[in-house]
């Protein structure tokens, strides 16, 4: 009874559901001669909500029994229809397509890149709404990607015509296996930069020290570029419009460093409209928003870490291994404005600040002690203009910096800390580039940077250093620098073959203490053939270097142990010499290193977006005016670098990367001859091979796996001491190495493009097969026994980003 | 409590054998008790001891003895160090030590201050491989291998009484005046076993081997004398207390100790353990040196009240 009674209803709606539609059918075919509609409205794309511009809107009449909105997944009509109207989108997105019938209209949009979209309105409702029809596109899932920021041609390139110039891609940034879409960290998979102990935030390009290397975030360089856990740079993906890295044979207009160098431009907001994006993962929460204002736009974007969270519950879960915390923030707000007649104006406030806890192992009935904790931050005021006059370009920019480094002990510790270390620091820049002919264009600039720092400057006493390291006398104290730079390159660029050369003239006076250094530098680049490429580079890069702070670091002693309650923890020295934040000195006197860099190699194309490349590098870091009691006289780094790359077009990128070197360094003997031995950051080997694939249904997996030497350490021979209390005594400097280190990350994305917003979700599984690679050892009290440990565990990432 | 799993150095003991002018003669001392401390002039005596998880350990030959200025032996080849004056009035600032005597240098003007002190460096192997010379040799010179087998050790020379001292430095006097320290000639442990068969009590001294059955538990204390533990300051005596070192794993995780005593010791296995003590006096502030006195006990499994065989 009941069911027959809803069978009836079902037929009494469908009767008269189906009447007005017949009706009006049959209604818009009379009224096609009466009245005329008129379609208008705008044409974005699915999620960002960017307008399409010239696309073409077709409109034709709806086929029977159509409904009102819009189509999915749209086939393509099998007739023609009995008529059909076209339209075509401004450059706001905005159509309009006048003369059409009222009634059920299809309106069709096809674009290269795009899947078909077709909507059903009804004429004379749309023809009267005020606002028009608003239409999203949906990209099509094999399309290639595009980035949002167009490149501009007024950037300072760094290295130029330079071999080794590397870029990322913006989806190859943010969805590099093992990296979570950090732009440092997916610098680390490629070829030139070895791997760090504890996968720390040390860039070694083609093995110089990190201190010898620069990082620029715009126009002016930060003090650090990683966040001391190493999982994440000091600007989030979101911020950055690009990332070039030239690991050597950077060009004049830098200086100050003698190794390489990284350039990470902020990237301007948008103008169509206020749009944001939410993002949280187990490395940090945050929220980015861009939008104009005025004749401008803004990005502003913070971020904080909270990656103690996960490791906390593993560390519940394994109480008797000691663990580390880290913690962190940064921030960024840029404001970008064209000033008309090819002029910009650039206002950027950044900054960063981290902890790193080392929690001992957690002992019966307490609670886990931080026995070990460095801090660092550093805040950021930038301003730049650039103008483009004819066949002149300008750039003038200052910039202001404050830095600050400290570092906390455990209770139980009998350790005092050091003093902070306070840094403010000013840079600046002009520079004018012209182009004298059609080939040939000159480049004259100068740089500045002044500061001064307070801290903890413990110098020796007149013994020598303690057995046990403490230092004679330490007081706090203050140290200025200025250093001035000017330069000019003149760059020749005809028929596939390009020449820069120019020179740097730079001057270093810190504490009444000065030098003075002319570096030349020739880049040259050929094309042979469609396909061939070779370049060659070689210049000289002097740095200046105040003091001494390696072996006798006054945080971490002569011997550089720390008891911990699992053993005694000895830290490597690439992390002692790196993260001490006290100056100090053996003199307070600055001297100038000079490295002489030479590069040269080739690529070719094998394949559409397949490229293959070979470079060699040698890098020879002298050091004449070292005081006579030093034992390190300079280094040396020679080696080459492989990489096959496959670009991303449609829906693969990846490459394979290997890395051979060798890093010396001169040591004097106590006969007056020089040995060579290792440098801390000779990494023999260093494979890294990365392979990223796009599913349909916004679906993207991926993989990296890496394999490393690992790095020289100081071994520990015999113990000094009695019963209970031991000092490590150790044998010759970075005779051993760690064991060989690999790891395996796999990573998974799902995007949903939603009209307005796009979810992006991704698990990135880091160290799959959990190995336990050794960063450091663990001794026995009396040193006898050690186990290697401190270990990335396996590591599971998962993030999610809302972008409207 | 530590486990010994190897041979390591255990204490350094420092013994006045005869005085220089500026000390009280030893004849003025209580019978034979050994004087820990003295001025310039006085002949010290050094003694290692080592010891093992097999039992105490005589080292490979005798130990090198190095008197030194600096916290670290500066020079580049063992062959350099010449030999220590007898009148201990030498300029080398460091010197060799002659058997296993030195005597005892001058104090500074000032007193000793910041790192400058009077240290001895005593180099010492336990393993057939090498010899002191050849640990000497490594520790000046570095070099590749382990050398676990080799035993180094840095003590600051034993001054004292610390007024004394200051008086001989020219400086203001904070010290008050007292005897020199001695080391506890009566120092013996109270042993008291406690299991079903009932509780039982004896009384061991350094070196002697105690039987205990295997279902005992054992707690321990170390004594001395009270004339022994001298007067210091405010008729506050010293007293005792121990680092404790065992060859095998006889305490559970609950265990308690502090200061000279232990409880709740385990029986040994078959093959029986030792017990290495540390002993230090504590109550003396202005003490300028730390020593200690060597104990150890040899436990092992067996019937208490058997005869012996």
């Amino acid at each position: 009874m009941s069911a027959s009674l809803s069978v009836l209803a079902a037929a009494l709606l469908a009767a008269s559901l189906g009447s007005p539609l017949r009706a009006s059918a049959s209604a818009s075919a009379s009224a096609s001669a009466e009245e005329t509609v008129r379609l208008q409205g705008v044409l974005r794309r699915a999620g960002d909500r960017s307008p399409l511009a010239g696309v073409p809107v077709l409109v034709y009449p709806a086929a029977e029994g159509a409904r009102v909105g819009e189509v999915r997944d749209p086939l393509p009509a099998t007739e023609d229809p009995p008529w059909l109207r076209r339209g075509e989108t401004d450059e706001n997105g905005g159509f309009v397509v006048d003369d059409l019938p009222s009634g059920l209209l299809t309106i069709e949009v096809l674009a290269p890149d795009y899947a078909r979209g077709r909507w059903i309105v009804d004429g004379a409702k749309a023809s009267s709404s005020r606002r028009g029809l608003q239409l999203f596109l949906r990209r099509d899932d094999a399309a290639r990607y595009r980035t949002v920021v167009v490149r501009r041609r007024a950037r300072q390139r760094i290295a130029g015509p330079a071999p080794v110039e590397r870029q990322l891609s913006r989806e190859e940034i943010r969805t590099l296996p093992g990296s979570q879409g950090d732009p440092l960290r997916a610098l680390q998979s490629l070829p030139g930069v070895a791997r760090a102990p504890f996968g720390a935030g040390l860039l070694v390009l083609r093995g110089a020290n990190p201190r010898q290397s620069l990082v620029y975030v715009g126009d002016h360089p930060v003090p650090f570029a990683f966040h001391l856990s190493g999982l994440s740079s000091v600007l989030p993906p979101g911020a950055i419009g690009e990332l070039t890295f030239a690991p050597s044979n950077f060009a004049p207009a830098f200086g100050n460093a003698s190794g390489g160098l990284i350039s990470l431009s902020p990237r301007a907001g948008r103008r169509d409209g206020y749009h944001g994006e939410a993002f949280f993962d187990l490395g940090g929460v945050g929220g980015l928003a861009e939008g104009p204002v005025g004749k401008g736009t803004f990005l502003a974007s913070v971020r904080r870490a909270h990656l103690d969270l996960p490791l906390r519950a593993f560390g519940a879960l394994n109480p008797n291994s000691p663990i580390i915390y880290p913690t962190y923030y940064d921030y960024q707000a840029f404001y970008d404005r064209p000033l008309g007649r090819g002029r910009r104006l650039h206002v950027g406030f950044i900054g960063a600040g981290d902890s790193l806890s080392f929690m001992s192992s957690k002992p019966p009935g307490g609670d886990r002690e931080a026995y070990f904790e460095p801090r660092l931050s550093f805040h950021r005021v930038d301003m730049a203009y650039r103008a483009k006059l004819g066949d002149t370009s300008v750039l003038l920019t200052p910039a202001l910096r404050l830095d600050q480094n400290r570092v906390l002990f455990g209770e139980s510790s009998p350790q005092e800390p050091p003093e902070p270390r306070r840094a403010i620091v000013s840079t600046l820049r002009a520079q004018i580039d012209h182009a004298l002919t059609e080939s040939l264009t000159l480049t004259l600039g100068a740089d500045a940077e002044i500061g001064r720092q307070t801290g903890e400057v413990a110098s020796e006493s007149s013994n020598g250093p303690d057995l046990y390291g403490a230092a004679g006398t330490s007081n706090t104290t203050s140290l200025s620098h200025a250093y001035l730079g000017l330069y000019g390159e003149a760059t020749y660029r005809r028929r596939g073959t390009t020449i820069a050369a120019g020179t740097r003239f730079s001057g270093f006076v810190a504490e009444r203490i000065d030098a003075f250094a002319v570096d030349p530098r020739l880049r040259l680049r050929q094309e042979v053939g469609e396909r061939w490429t070779l370049t060659a580079a070689i210049g000289t890069y002097t740095q200046p270097w105040i003091g001494q702070v390696q072996g006798f670091s006054r945080l971490f002693g002569v011997e550089s142990q720390s008891a911990t309650p699992v053993g005694q923890l000895v830290l490597p020295y690439q992390i002692r010499q790196n993260f001490d934040p006290s100056l100090y000195y053996r003199e307070l006197a600055m001297r100038p290193l000079r490295a002489l860099q030479a590069s040269a190699g080739g690529s070719v194309r094998l394949a559409e977006s397949v490229e293959l490349e070979a470079h060699g590098f040698v890098r020879d870091l002298a050091d004449p005016h070292r005081p006579s009691s030093y034992l390190t006289a300079g280094e040396l780094a020679y080696g080459g670098e492989f990489i096959l790359r496959k670009r991303l077009t449609r829906r693969i990128y990846g490459w394979v990367a290997y890395t051979l070197m060798w890093g010396l360094r001169d040591l004097m003997q106590s006969d007056g001859s020089v040995r060579y031995s290792e440098s801390p950051y000779d990494q023999r080997h260093n494979l890294v091979a990365v392979l990223s694939a796009r599913l349909p249904r916004g679906w993207q997996i991926g993989g990296r796996f890496r394999l490393s030497s690992g790095l020289p350490y100081t071994p520990v021979v015999a113990a000094m001491g009695s019963a209970s209390e031991f000092y490590p005594l150790y044998g010759v400097p970075l005779s051993d190495r760690f064991p060989l280190f690999h790891q395996l990350d796999l990573r998974v994305d799902k995007r949903w493009v939603l009209r307005r917003t796009v979810v992006s979700a991704y698990l990135d599984v880091l160290n799959v097969y959990n190995q336990q690679n050794t960063e450091a050892y663990f001794y026995s009290v009396d040193f006898r026994r050690r186990v290697g440990g401190l270990s990335m565990p396996i590591l599971p990432l998962f993030g999610v980003r809302v972008e409207i | 409590m530590w486990l010994v799993t190897d041979a390591r150095l255990m204490v350094i003991e420092q013994s006045v054998v005869a005085t220089g002018g500026l000390s009280l003669p030893l004849a003025e001392d209580p019978p034979g008790v050994r004087r820990r401390e003295g001025l310039p002039g006085d002949r010290l005596r050094l003694e290692a001891f080592f010891a093992g998880p097999e039992g105490p350990v005589d080292p490979v030959g005798p130990p090198i003895w190095i008197r030194s200025g600096f916290p670290y032996v500066t020079l580049r080849f063992a062959a350099d160090i010449g030999p220590c004056g007898e009148d201990g009035l030498d300029l080398a600032l460091q010197c060799r030590v002659l058997g296993d005597e030195l005597t005892l240098p001058p104090v500074p003007m000032g007193g000793f201050q910041g790192r400058d002190e009077n240290f001895v460096f005593m180099f010492a192997s336990t393993s057939a491989e090498y010899d002191a010379e050849d640990c000497l040799d490594f520790y000046i010179r570095g070099g590749e291998g382990e050398r676990f087998g080799c035993h180094y050790t840095r003590e600051r020379l034993a001054y004292g009484p610390t007024y004394r001292v200051e008086e001989l430095a020219g400086v203001e006097l904070s010290a008050p005046e007292s005897e020199p320290d001695y080391y506890a000639e009566s120092l013996r442990a109270e042993l008291r076993f406690s299991g079903p068969a009932g509780v039982r009590t004896q009384t061991a001294v350094s070196g002697e081997v105690v039987t205990m059955r295997a279902d005992e538990r054992l707690a321990l204390e170390l004594v001395a004398d009270e004339e022994e533990l001298q007067m210091v300051i405010e008729e506050r005596l010293e007293f005792l207390s121990a680092n404790f070192f065992a060859s095998a794993p006889l305490l559970p995780e609950s265990a308690f100790y502090s200061g000279s005593s232990l409880a709740s010791v385990q029986a040994p296995d078959d093959d029986g353990a030792f017990l290495y003590f540390r002993v230090g006096e504590e109550g003396r502030p202005y003490s300028h040196h730390e020593s200690w006195q060597w104990f150890y006990l040899q436990l092992v499994l067996g019937d208490p009240e058997a005869p012996p065989p």
